[in-house]
Parts: C-alpha cells; sequence; structure tokens
C-alpha cells in the first residue's frame, strides 16, 4: 500500500487549521524526514506518549527535539532560538498552539501582540530560509490570531477527526485511507482514484467512509 | 574717588543673570544644581575679590570647581565612616543613616514599618518603647534595561526627556544566574515608586516598537512590592529586635458586610454595645497600647472602622498619623490551577497591618514565624504577612540575587533548552509511587525523607544556573543525563539555611521545658516548613522569578531513583514496602530475621546524605481502594497510632474541608469501631445507629454546614448547583463572595433546583436526611472498602439486619 494518510509536506510556513493533540503528533510522525525536527512547544503537544504510537519504540523520537515554552516570553525567544539551533540538517519545524501563550500572557495586550507577531514573523522568515516546512497551528486561538497566521501560511492542511480517524485535506490532497493497527480503512474517493469512477464523476468526494470494503495487509 | 571696576560680587551677580534664560530652560532639579554652582561660585568670593584677576570667567568657574572638590572631599570622608561602620558589623544601618533625619545610624536596626508614598517615604522604627518616624525624600527607586550597546544609549537618551526619570546610568549587573559575568545595563531612577510599572510599560510599549524588534529592550527590577523594594535598594534590614506590640481586632464576615460594629473583638473581648462606644472602646485601646502591629480580622476593618468614627464624630486614628491609604483593589488571581481571592489592602502609618482573612502564614507561624521570614526576605512584615509563600520565597531569592549582583527578571524569557524528545520522554514524569496494598495491615512503619527535595537540590547543587550547565558535560542526573557544575549553586545557598535552621528550631523545640517557648520555636519551624515545601513546585512554576524546569525534572529524576535505592535496601533487610509516595514509605516486617529498622534508614541516610526519619509506628493502617476498587488510592489511608490512643486520617472524608461536621465525627467514630474488632460486620452495625439519628432529624443543623470554596463569579456558573443556590442566598442577605472565598450551607432539598435548596447556616431549621445518608454511607465506604466491602456489601447488611431487627418484634 503506497497510499499515505498524511499529506506530503511542502517548504514554507504551514497552518495546520484546527487539529488536536493528536492530529498534530500525526503529521508529524506521518512527515518523511530525512533529518532533524526542531519542535517549540506550548500547551503540551509534544506529550511523548503521543508521538509514539503504540506500535511504535523509543527509536521513533529519535530526530526530534523540543523546548517546551510556559509563557509567552519564553515562547518568543525559543522562535528566536530556533534561528541559532537549526542546520542544514533541518527538516521540519513544529510549532503547535502558536497563539495560546500570548493569548493568557500577563501585562498590556499591545506588548503581546506585538510578541506574537514577531513569532509569526520569524517563523515565516525561517520556513522560507531553510526551505523547511513549517507546521504551525492554533486550535483554540482567536478569530484574528488564526487570521494571521492564515494570511502568512504558503499552504494550510485542514483537519477533521471522523469516526475512522484523522483526515486531512490540503489543495491537493485527501485522506481517503485511514489506516488502522494491522489493516487499511479505504473510502469511496480512495478506488476512484484507484481506477476512476465508472460513470464519470465521481460520487461526493466523502472522506466518511459510507459502504467500504476493508483491505487486509500482509 | 569711588571703584569704577565693579567688585566681584557684582559682578558675579550680572553674570549670573546672562545665563538667566539658560536656567529658565533647565527642568526643575536641574534648576536647582545650576543654583548650587553659583552658590560655589560666591562660596569663594573672598578669594576671588582678593586675587583681582582680569579675567573673571576663570575665577568663577574655579570657585565652582573649589566647591565640588570640598563637597568631594565630605563624601570622601562619609563613606570612610560608612566603610567603618559596616566592617563594625552594623553594615545596614550605617547604610541607612545616610539620608538625613534618619535614625539608627548608630544603634542596632528596630525598623518595623515602611510606608512608601510618592512624595517621602517614612521609616518606622522602636526606640526603647517609642515610635520614631524617619522621613527620607532622597529615595528614588530603580529599574534596569540590559539591551546592547545601541538600543541602550538610545533608550537612554529617550528616557532623559521623560519627567518620570530622575537620572539614567550605565552600571555592570549580571542578567541572569546563568549569565557568565556582569554586562553594562541602563539603571533607570525614577522620581516617584508609584511610577515605576508605568514606566517599564511604556519603555515595553510605547518606546521599545518605534525602532527595535520586540524584547530587544529587556527589563529588570519592575515588580518589587515597594516597602521590599525600598528595604533591598537602601539596605534596610526591616527586622524589629524589641518584641513588638500587638493589638487584634475582630469581626465577623457577616457582620462586616452589614457595617455592625457592635460585635467587634478587641484581643477577643466584646468591647460594647452601640457603636459609638465601641469605636471609643477602640480608640482608647489604641492610645494605651500603642501597637506597632494590627492584627485585622480582616482588612476591610481599616475603612469601616475610619468611616464610623468619622460619622459618628469620633477621634478614632488607626495609624501613629491621621489617615490610611488604599492600596490595591481587591482582585481574583490563578495561582496552580486554583482560584484565589485578594481583597483590598490598606496602609495605616507608622503600623503594619497584618489582615488575618488573608495571611496564610500568620495563620501557620504566627508574629514569630513571620518575623523570621522577613529577617530572610528584607520584606517587610506588612507585606510578609499578606504574602504567598511562594512569593515569600521568591523574595528571599531576590535578596539573594541582590547580593550577588544579579537581576531580577520583570517576565520569565529563559525558556528551557531544545532537548531530544527521548530526554523529554525520559524527564517529564513526576515522583515515583508504590501503589498502597490495599487492605487492612497490623504493625506498620512509616519513615520520611526529611524536606526531600530541598535536601536534594542542595546536595546535588541543583539550581538553574547549575543544571546542564555550559562549562561541565558530565553526567550528573540519573537517566537524563544532565551536567551539573560544581560552583555553588544560587538555590542551595538560598534553601541550606533554611534546613539547618529548622532542624535546629526543632532540636531546640525538644531541649526546651517551657512551653511558650516552645510554642515560638514551633511557630517558626512551621514557617520554615511550608518555603520548604513550596519550594520544590516553584521550580517548574511558569511565572518563577529563579525557576527552570530542568531542575524541576532533575529533582524528580534523583527522587526517583532514591526511593527505589531505599526500597531495595529494605527490601533486602527483611522489610515489605506497602506503600511510598514521594518522600514517604510504609513498610512492615516480612520476615524474623530482619535488620532492625534503624539500621537501614541509617545505611540509608548515609548514602543518600538526606536523613530518612522514623515518622510513626502504627498499631494498623488500613489503605483506601480506589473508587472502581481494583487499585490502591493514593494518599487516601487511615490507621491507629501504636501505643497511643491516636489515628492518623488521610485524604478520606473526615480530613476534607467539605465534609460536615456530623459526617467527620461519624467517620472516625466507624474507625474507632473498626479498631475494636477489626471485623466490618461491627462497623456497619455502628454506622445503622448513625443513619438512625440523622434521619430521626435529631442532628443539629450546625453540624451539617458543607464548605465549599468559590471558583468563579455567581454569573459564570452555568448549571443550577448547590453552590449556586448558596451564593444566591449570600446575595439576597448583601454578602459578596468573590471566587476563591468560602461559602458555608446546610442542604435542606436537594431535590430543589432553585435557591431552596440550600439555607445558610444562620437560616436552616433543618435538614436533607436522604442527601447526608448518602454523604454518610460514602464516609462510610471508606472505612470498610479496605476490607472488601464496597457499597452495595454496605446496603445489604444494613437491610439484612432492618429486617432481623423487624422479624424479631414479630
Amino acid at each position: 500500500m503506497t497510499q499515505s494518510t498524511t499529506p506530503p509536506l511542502d517548504a514554507g510556513l504551514v497552518f495546520v487549521e484546527q487539529p488536536d493533540r493528536a492530529a498534530m503528533q500525526r503529521l508529524v510522525r506521518g512527515a518523511e524526514r530525512e533529518g532533524e525536527t526542531l519542535w517549540v512547544d506550548a500547551g503540551g503537544v509534544a506529550e511523548t506518549y503521543g508521538l509514539l504510537d503504540e506500535a511504535a519504540s523509543r527509536r521513533d523520537l529519535r530526530g526530534i527535539r523540543v523546548a517546551r515554552a510556559f509563557q509567552a516570553h519564553q515562547h518568543h525567544q525559543l522562535v528566536r532560538d530556533l534561528v541559532s539551533e537549526a542546520s542544514a540538517r533541518t527538516a521540519l519545524v513544529v510549532a503547535p498552539n502558536l497563539a495560546a501563550l500570548y493569548e493568557t500572557a500577563d501585562g498590556p495586550a499591545a506588548a503581546t501582540e506585538r510578541l506574537f507577531d514577531g513569532s509569526l514573523t520569524l517563523l515565516a522568515d525561517l520556513a522560507d530560509a531553510l526551505e523547511v516546512p513549517v507546521l504551525v497551528s492554533a486550535p483554540h486561538g482567536t478569530d484574528a490570531h488564526r487570521a494571521a497566521i492564515r494570511e502568512r501560511a504558503a499552504d494550510v492542511i485542514e483537519c477533521r477527526r471522523t469516526s475512522q480517524g484523522y483526515a486531512f485535506e490540503t489543495d491537493e490532497f485527501d485522506t481517503t485511507a485511514y489506516w488502522h493497527r494491522g489493516w487499511w480503512q479505504t473510502t469511496i474517493p480512495y478506488w476512484v482514484g484507484l481506477y476512476g469512477a465508472v460513470d464519470g464523476e465521481p460520487a461526493a468526494a466523502e472522506t466518511v467512509p459510507a459502504t467500504l470494503g476493508e483491505v487486509a495487509v500482509e | 574717588m569711588g571703584r569704577t571696576n565693579p567688585t566681584y560680587r557684582g559682578f558675579l551677580d550680572g553674570y549670573e543673570r546672562e545665563f538667566d534664560d539658560y536656567r529658565r530652560a533647565l527642568r526643575r532639579r536641574h534648576q536647582a544644581d545650576f543654583d548650587r554652582l553659583f552658590d560655589g561660585a560666591r562660596a569663594f568670593a573672598d578669594a576671588a575679590g582678593y586675587a583681582n584677576h582680569l579675567d573673571r570667567d576663570t575665577l568663577v568657574l574655579l570657585s565652582m570647581l573649589l566647591a565640588h572638590e570640598e563637597r568631594l572631599r565630605e563624601q570622601a570622608k562619609e563613606l570612610e565612616r560608612l566603610r567603618a561602620a559596616v566592617e563594625a558589623g552594623d553594615g545596614a544601618d550605617a547604610a541607612t543613616g545616610a539620608g538625613e533625619g534618619r535614625v539608627d545610624s548608630e544603634g542596632s536596626s528596630v525598623v518595623f514599618a515602611v510606608d512608601v508614598t510618592d512624595d517621602a517615604v517614612y521609616v518606622w522604627s522602636r526606640d526603647g518603647p517609642d515610635a520614631v518616624v524617619a522621613r527620607d525624600e532622597n529615595y528614588t527607586p530603580s529599574l534596569f534595561v540590559a539591551a546592547d550597546r545601541r538600543p541602550r544609549e538610545w533608550l537612554r537618551d529617550r528616557l532623559d526627556s521623560d519627567p518620570k526619570v530622575v537620572r539614567t546610568a550605565t552600571v555592570e549587573r549580571r542578567r541572569s544566574l546563568r549569565a557568565d559575568g556582569p554586562e553594562p545595563v541602563l539603571r533607570v531612577d525614577v522620581d516617584r515608586p508609584s511610577e515605576v510599572s508605568t514606566l517599564a510599560r511604556e519603555i515595553r510599549t510605547v518606546h521599545e516598537p518605534d525602532a527595535w524588534a520586540p524584547g530587544r529592550l529587556r527589563l529588570f527590577n519592575v515588580d518589587l512590592t515597594p516597602k521590599f523594594r525600598y528595604c533591598l535598594e537602601t539596605d534596610t534590614r526591616p527586622v524589629p529586635t524589641e518584641p513588638l506590640r500587638t493589638l487584634a481586632l475582630s469581626l465577623s464576615e457577616r457582620a462586616v458586610a452589614d457595617d455592625d460594629l457592635t460585635e467587634l473583638r478587641c484581643g477577643g473581648d466584646p468591647l460594647a454595645d452601640d457603636e459609638t462606644a465601641v469605636l471609643e472602646a477602640v480608640a482608647a485601646r489604641l492610645r494605651e497600647r500603642d501597637p506597632d502591629v494590627l492584627v485585622l480580622s480582616s482588612a476591610a476593618l481599616v475603612p469601616l472602622l475610619a468611616e464610623r468614627a468619622a460619622d459618628r464624630g469620633v477621634a478614632l486614628q488607626l495609624g501613629r498619623r491621621p489617615g490610611y491609604r488604599r492600596l490595591a483593589g481587591d482582585s481574583t488571581y490563578e495561582s496552580y490551577g486554583r482560584v484565589g481571592h485578594s481583597p483590598a489592602r490598606y496602609d495605616v502609618p507608622g503600623r503594619a497591618v497584618v489582615d488575618r482573612s488573608n495571611s496564610f502564614l500568620w495563620d501557620e507561624g504566627g508574629l514569630a514565624g513571620l518575623l523570621d521570614l522577613v529577617d530572610r526576605s528584607w520584606k517587610p512584615l506588612q507585606e510578609t504577612a499578606w504574602a504567598s509563600i511562594g512569593s515569600v520565597f521568591t523574595a528571599i531569592q531576590i535578596r539573594e540575587a541582590f547580593d550577588r549582583g544579579v537581576l531580577v527578571p520583570w517576565r520569565a524569557w529563559e525558556g528551557e533548552a531544545f532537548k531530544p524528545a527521548r530526554t523529554l520522554h525520559d524527564a517529564d514524569r513526576g515522583g515515583f509511587t508504590f501503589e498502597p496494598r490495599v487492605g487492612l495491615h497490623e504493625d506498620v512503619v512509616e519513615i520520611d525523607f526529611a524536606s526531600l527535595y530541598p535536601a536534594i537540590m542542595c546536595v546535588h547543587n541543583l539550581s538553574p544556573e547549575t543544571v546542564r550547565c555550559d562549562c561541565h558535560d558530565t553526567d550528573d542526573v540519573p537517566t537524563l543525563g544532565y551536567s551539573v557544575c560544581d560552583e555553588p549553586g544560587f538555590v542551595p545557598s538560598v534553601l541550606q539555611p533554611i534546613i539547618d535552621d529548622r532542624a535546629d528550631l526543632k532540636a531546640r523545640m525538644r531541649a526546651t521545658d517551657d512551653p511558650d517557648e516552645r510554642a515560638r520555636l514551633e511557630s517558626r519551624a512551621s514557617a520554615l516548613k511550608w518555603i520548604l515545601v513550596t519550594c520544590f513546585g516553584y521550580q517548574g512554576f511558569s511565572n518563577a522569578k529563579f525557576g527552570r524546569i530542568e531542575v524541576h525534572e532533575a529533582i524528580n529524576a534523583v527522587a526517583r531513583e532514591l526511593l527505589l535505592d531505599a526500597k531495595a535496601t529494605l527490601e533486602t533487610g527483611g522489610w515489605r514496602v506497602l506503600h511510598g509516595i514521594v518522600d514517604s514509605l510504609w513498610v512492615t516486617p516480612a520476615r524474623d530475621d530482619r535488620e532492625p529498622l534503624s539500621a537501614l534508614t541509617n545505611a540509608i541516610s548515609r548514602d543518600q546524605g538526606i536523613p530518612l526519619e522514623h515518622e510513626d509506628d502504627f498499631a494498623w493502617v488500613a489503605f483506601v481502594p480506589t473508587a472502581d476498587g481494583r487499585r490502591g488510592a493514593l494518599t487516601k489511608y487511615f490507621g491507629k497510632v501504636a501505643g497511643r490512643d491516636e489515628y492518623k486520617f488521610r485524604g478520606i472524608e473526615c480530613r476534607q474541608r467539605s465534609t460536615p461536621e456530623f459526617v467527620a465525627d461519624a467517620q472516625r467514630d466507624l474507625v474507632e469501631a473498626l479498631d475494636d474488632h477489626r471485623e466490618p460486620e461491627p462497623v456497619a452495625d455502628r454506622l445503622s445507629v448513625q443513619l438512625s439519628t440523622l434521619r430521626r432529624g435529631a442532628v443539629d443543623p450546625d453540624a451539617l454546614v458543607v464548605r465549599k470554596r468559590v471558583s468563579k463569579p455567581l454569573a459564570d456558573y452555568q448549571g443550577r448547583t448547590r453552590t449556586v443556590a448558596a451564593l444566591e442566598r449570600y446575595a439576597d442577605h448583601g454578602i459578596d463572595r468573590a471566587p476563591g472565598q468560602s461559602i458555608r450551607y446546610v442542604v435542606v432539598d436537594n431535590d430543589k433546583r432553585s435557591r431552596a435548596r440550600v439555607r445558610l447556616p444562620f437560616e436552616a431549621d433543618g435538614y436533607d436526611e436522604s442527601f447526608y445518608a448518602d454523604l454518610l454511607c460514602r464516609a462510610a465506604e471508606s472505612v470498610l472498602s479496605p476490607l472488601g466491602w464496597d457499597r452495595g456489601r454496605i446496603e445489604r447488611h444494613l437491610r439484612d439486619t432492618r429486617d432481623a431487627r423487624l422479624s424479631s418484634f414479630e
């Protein structure tokens, strides 16, 4: 089975819309990385039990380096630190819950907004300079912050939870098959993609399975 | 013949007038400086006149310089005097003697209160029985800005025209504990103490955005409380050596809400029946006792007494001078996920105010405990009384930082360093726990590591600047591989004296026969205990001034290994570990040929460098299962102390603050029944008796009061809970309950959804039997579940015995 459950990640600032913690972890695990992942964490997304799914081993954490921020100023400093931490080996940068700490910060809003804008700009610039994907999310962020990120982003991945697992959607990618331990759950669009529709237009691009075939692997 | 040439004095007056425009354009404080220059020129007019020099301008300048020389010489002399005084050992006082009109420049420090206002600071001290005040008009608080040279000098230029700023200077300080050494930073002296935070905010939101990226200018020494700041900056030790006189005034919350002063008590005694007489009595007590400390049941008494006295025309003055000041509005804050309420604070001139409703430390340590902490932190009495333990610990650290020339960050910018996710996986764990073995165990010993976490920090030198230091590449923290620097750490240098002093206080407590002395020592030991308990959590607290998550992780990693090592030693020595959590182990003999426990604990103490102490011998201990009954619940147990008629309860209902007194008493009664019989049936029989008392309506509603803490404002509650019903009733009585405060109610009809569901204690004349029967059964289940009886089994027994009783009447 060559079908991937997560979209390929292109260089640039990538806004992952409304993932929960596990969806962000899934995207990072699914990314094909030749090199290092740098992760600036907020709100405990880098929880290692989630990064290691049940079948995986500690080795799967190899190549991921994490620094956690617990408040806005630390977060902004860590985003700056990224510039010196990053190297030619860096293949992916992740900054989940980008707005969260700025939204709960003490002090005048004008000051924390500057910090947030600064962090967002730095991440976008870093993506261009390193030519790597920089994944950011703001699942509980204000509309204004999410709009600001969306405006900066080169790409947006929409993320949904379905009864069969996570579905990711970009301009060029739809999740059409869901990996379960030991077997794949496919969807009609998956088979349509493989063999074409019988009658012109495919059925509605439903990613939630309707009547589904199960394909056992191995 | 008159003189054709004007005299030097005449020339000087004209010369000065030439600069009138120049002087006018100066700011006022510089005008004063300007005037002093010409005072200097005049001071040597005799010599200048005599010299009869052609170049009179030079004479003027030379005279000004000479005046400067004179002042420098005087200052050098004063400096020498101060240095000698410092070396003679009374440094703090000598230094504070620098200002005019200050007391105690020679004697020992007896300062007990500091009133900081924008015009002047009033420093109150005791001179024998009398209180004396010194006025300091020259005090200007300082904040610091660290940045590269260009932004720093740019800011300096901008601030020079800010009227809030008295002066700026470039000085050398360390920016953080981890800094390699001091570096140039900008010191900004602020005219008025109240303007420090305004200025800091302006630097961040007005100045910096004009030219620099956010965070290029880092601010330090911004959010220090005013009295504390004054003491640190002027080296004023606010520790009275004379015993302080206190006066206690208390009034119930309800009476405060009703503005009813007739219930007011002074030192525990009621005063009078009508308001005017009460106010006069308070005024008389204040005059007679002339207290240094006002211990108030609530700070709200300050405005209430002042207003009522004004209305009634009674000459009542709470302070040593007229008036009072409100320091901060009431506010709600969240700390460690718990909502707290901080009510308004008040200053009265010349007296420290202790607000008992808002002083955890007063309750725990009393005046002796507070003064001990004042001595360590230099946070004056009133601010220490009001402070949380966390902020007292921070204050102690800040004082140490001042001594080391380290600045106090305004915002915590330092995050953790990037680390491999695998290290994070190993590090991001708490302490180690051996799950308790559910059941009733006989012959159990509890052993505890004394002050485990602070001791670990000291023994292993764990501190924000030592853990993962840049200078070592060693593997010093088990399982995490973090290096730890050998240089004496900051946190250990703060904690070690506290650990040592507490051990010393406990030793003196054991040695003394004098009960008063023992109580005083115990108060101080207790205040220190709370600092030690808090210091660990503070390392991982996101807003901690000197915290660092890696220190938190390292402490946990060491503690886990330590507990595992101890367990292995105990098991090899013939003991079984029934339960272990954080710093405590419960053990019971496993073999007859076991080694004496004291030999094992001594060996462990020696190995770890941390004393493992014998805490308690239990005749028996019962560990309670979790709600699903599948595992042992952590910190939920009860037991009987061996050889004494004393029980220990942890985590069960009778220890929870919300549990009504009747239920708590009943539960303790059931535990005693368990001790008598060690079988479940007699305990259930006892419960049956308690239930019938309850159902007969024979319990006083006062014993059924439920206490809860309000977590949010009434309007934010969604459901129709009992808390909402109670809050509505409080509101009906005009009593405002803010988040963080307690409410008390009796449940009268739990099926209702309106405010009729509960009554406030003073309204209650009955109760909801089935609601309380349910609470009682739950409390009984905690007692019986270690023996394998769940709620269903208890109810079956109650039914069977009732049926049996009924049948016996047939």
